[in-house]
């Protein structure tokens, strides 16, 4: 009984040591995640034109209305936690609508929202048509399913900055 | 054709794809060798009871606000997995009622915790990612796939440092106890691993599936297969081929990852029982 | 003869309640002991206590020599587990020699040898390679106690070795355990096969209603009251 009281007492401590520690072992296991991701993703991880398939737009840099449900939500989730990487990039997604409002700063945002494959999780991604566009005369009713084609772009409320797709171009399926 | 092939290129041009690749490649790798000696112990289940706890921990984490469930998680599964495997032959109540137990339990208080006490907006879609693991997996930052790393080779270097023990106290324990062997310490340590396995796992499959990612690769590998030693290395190579190839075609034709995953253990179950049919024959 | 083990005033239970009372006797080195009982006269606790693997209620038992707990080969009793287990022959038998390997995560060249020296000495050396569960029953039989053999050289523990064997395979296995004994290792054997027991044991201990009926070499046992009654009823059971 001390003996497996100690055991266990050994690996919960080990647990939290490799939690914590993650950073000293992190060395080797980084080198060799870098080696096996810029080998088979090349020197710029991102996708450039010259990765366009048959159906997909040759005008945008990231055609999201191309790939499969799996895909378009992975890439999305890597947007939003990476988005400096897509920074200025054209995109195209599809999705549906939606927008909702700020009641104490008073602002309307608007958002073309993704499920994922079973359908249980979706991700909201900003969009922004230009000024002379007013809600909710120029914008589809909410749940519609849109198509938005815009340059990644961002801008700085409250001190946090947010990325939004600056598109002039709202297709309303 | 070559568009299979541009796609191909797009699509394993991002990083979170080879992240995927990896972290599934070592849970399959790591929960098939695990995989074989808990079926071989009439434990099959317990993957899919341990991953309910870790649902319900999980819920016990969120309420407490840490930034990594993982602190909470693994210290609770680990010791649900302890319990639940040393109950062992002697226990008042048998492994599989406790494994009922301890599963619905968890599962009942972990969903009610969550509803009770929300730390996101969607809880059903949380229960949602963590019951059948959607594109978590494609959705892991690169911390997730170094502690990937660590765990899994924290696991294989204790399965391979302990394989004679682990191998002699799944067969006969009775006969090891009685040698002088410390069987409760062997146990102590196949339970530690497999709980360390199953919180992993529910990144890549989910709760609900895990129990598949444990049990068809040892039982393919065991209708063909006549040593401990090839069944576990045959156990492995399918469980890796399994993943691999599943991950491949979730990302290449939009399926969910984990059921792709099991689906094609599945096949692959039947190719063996196809192929155990012939050699059953060829002994006569 | 040197005395090997030995029980003094041995009392054996579960919870509370004792399964068998007072038990005296001793085995010496070289010696073939018979445990006869019925099913539930507490034989299974026995072996379980000599084995170590539970503590007795009370009274002692004593070791002497180089018989401490683990150098006992034990042949248990078959599981189900056990007989659809995917293992080769030869990694079975070599897990007998696991007490000895402490931390040690390999076999040794010696451990190996006395697992080859083993097979042969059992006959079994052309099984080395086959899967456990195509076996015979009396197959799987000698390889388990090939195992118990590499576990312990001096003492052998036999859990009733001949159940769900056909007769030819039980005869085999006496005249096997009985040339191991020859050979110079003591043999403890559970069993309820009256009639295997008196022929090749030397020594009886007949356990029944809780207590021991009767320690003592076969010869007085056969004289004995014990011996006689629990022979008639073998012999109308047998005809029936």
């Amino acid at each position: 009984m001390k003996r497996s009281v100690s055991l266990i007492s050994l690996t919960l401590a080990a647990a939290f040591t490799l939690g914590s520690c993650g950073q000293k072992a992190s060395d080797t296991p980084n080198a060799l995640i870098d080696a096996i991701v810029s080998d088979a993703a090349g020197a710029e991880p991102n996708p450039s034109a010259k990765y366009v398939t048959a159906d997909s737009d040759p005008n945008v840099d990231l055609d999201l209305t191309a790939m499969n449900s799996t895909m378009v939500y992975s890439v999305i989730y890597d947007i939003m936690v990476e988005p400096e990487k897509y920074y200025g990039q054209t995109m195209k997604v599809d999705g549906f609508f939606d927008t909702v409002t700020d009641d104490r700063l008073g602002t309307r945002y608007f958002f073309v929202v993704v499920p994922d494959a079973a359908a249980c999780c979706s991700q909201g991604l900003e969009f922004m048509l230009d000024d002379s566009k007013s809600y909710p005369d120029d914008y589809p009713e909410t749940a519609a399913d849109i198509e938005v084609k815009g340059i990644l772009d961002r801008y700085d409320e409250e001190g946090q900055t947010y990325y939004y797709i600056r598109t002039d171009e709202l297709k309303v399926l | 054709m070559a568009d299979l092939a541009a796609k191909l290129q797009l699509y394993f041009s991002y990083p979170f794809v080879w992240y995927a690749l990896i972290v599934g490649l070592l849970i399959a790798l790591c929960s098939s060798l695990l995989g074989v000696t808990l079926v071989l112990k009439r434990f099959s289940y317990i993957g899919d009871g341990l991953s309910h706890v870790a649902f319900g921990a999980m819920a016990v984490a969120g309420i407490t606000g840490l930034t990594n469930n993982n602190y909470v998680v693994i210290p609770i599964t680990v010791i649900s997995a302890i319990l639940l495997l040393r109950t062992g032959q002697n226990a008042k109540i048998n492994g599989d009622a406790a494994i009922a137990m301890i599963s619905v339990g968890a599962l009942a208080v972990g969903y009610l915790l969550m509803n009770l006490f929300p730390s996101s907006a969607n809880i059903s879609g949380d229960v949602c990612t963590t019951l059948f693991g959607s594109t978590s997996i494609l959705t892991l930052k690169r911390e997730d796939v170094i502690l990937c790393i660590v765990m899994s080779v924290i696991v294989i270097s204790a399965f391979l440092l302990f394989y004679h023990k682990i191998f002699a106290v799944t067969f006969d324990e009775s006969f090891m106890k009685a040698a002088g062997v410390k069987a409760g310490v062997y146990n102590l340590v196949i339970a530690v691993i497999t709980a360390l396995i199953i919180v992993l796992a529910m990144n890549l499959v989910g709760s609900l599936l895990i129990s598949a990612l444990i049990i068809f690769p040892a039982l393919s590998a065991m209708r063909v297969f006549k040593s401990f030693r090839s069944v576990v290395i045959c156990s492995a190579a399918v469980s890796v081929f399994c993943a691999g190839a599943g991950i491949f075609v979730s990302v290449m034709f939009g399926t969910p990852v984990g059921s792709t995953i099991v689906v094609t253990d599945i096949a692959v179950f039947f190719i063996f029982c196809i192929i155990s049919l012939f050699t059953r024959r060829k002994a006569l | 003869m040197s005395i090997q083990l030995e029980c003094k005033d041995l009392t054996l239970g579960y919870e509370g309640s004792a399964v068998a009372e007072e038990l005296n006797f001793s085995v010496s080195e070289g010696d073939y002991l018979c445990i006869l009982g019925e099913n539930g006269s507490g034989k299974s606790t026995l072996i379980k206590a000599l084995l170590g693997l539970k503590p007795q209620m009370s009274g002692e038992i004593i070791r002497h020599g180089d018989i401490k707990v683990g150098d006992i080969g034990y042949l248990p009793q078959q599981t189900a587990i056990q007989r659809d287990f995917p293992a080769s022959v030869r990694e079975i038998v070599i897990s007998g020699c696991l007490p000895k390997c402490g931390l040690r995560p390999f076999y040794t060249k010696e451990e190996k040898k006395l697992a080859g020296e083993t097979m042969a000495r059992l006959g079994i050396t052309e099984l080395a390679g086959r899967c456990y569960r195509e076996l015979s029953g009396g197959q799987q039989q000698r390889v388990l106690l090939a195992r118990a053999l590499c576990a312990a050289q001096k003492m052998l523990l036999l859990d009733e070795p001949v159940t769900g064997l056909d007769p030819k395979a039980q005869t085999d296995m006496y005249e096997l355990i009985n040339e191991l004994n020859k050979s110079g290792i003591t043999v403890i054997m559970v069993s309820h096969d009256f009639a295997a027991a008196t022929s090749y044991a030397s020594h009886i201990l007949h356990i029944g209603a809780h207590r021991q009926l009767f320690f003592g070499t076969t010869a007085d046992y056969l004289a004995s009251g014990v011996g006689k009654s629990f022979s008639e009823r073998t012999v109308s059971e047998e005809n029936g």
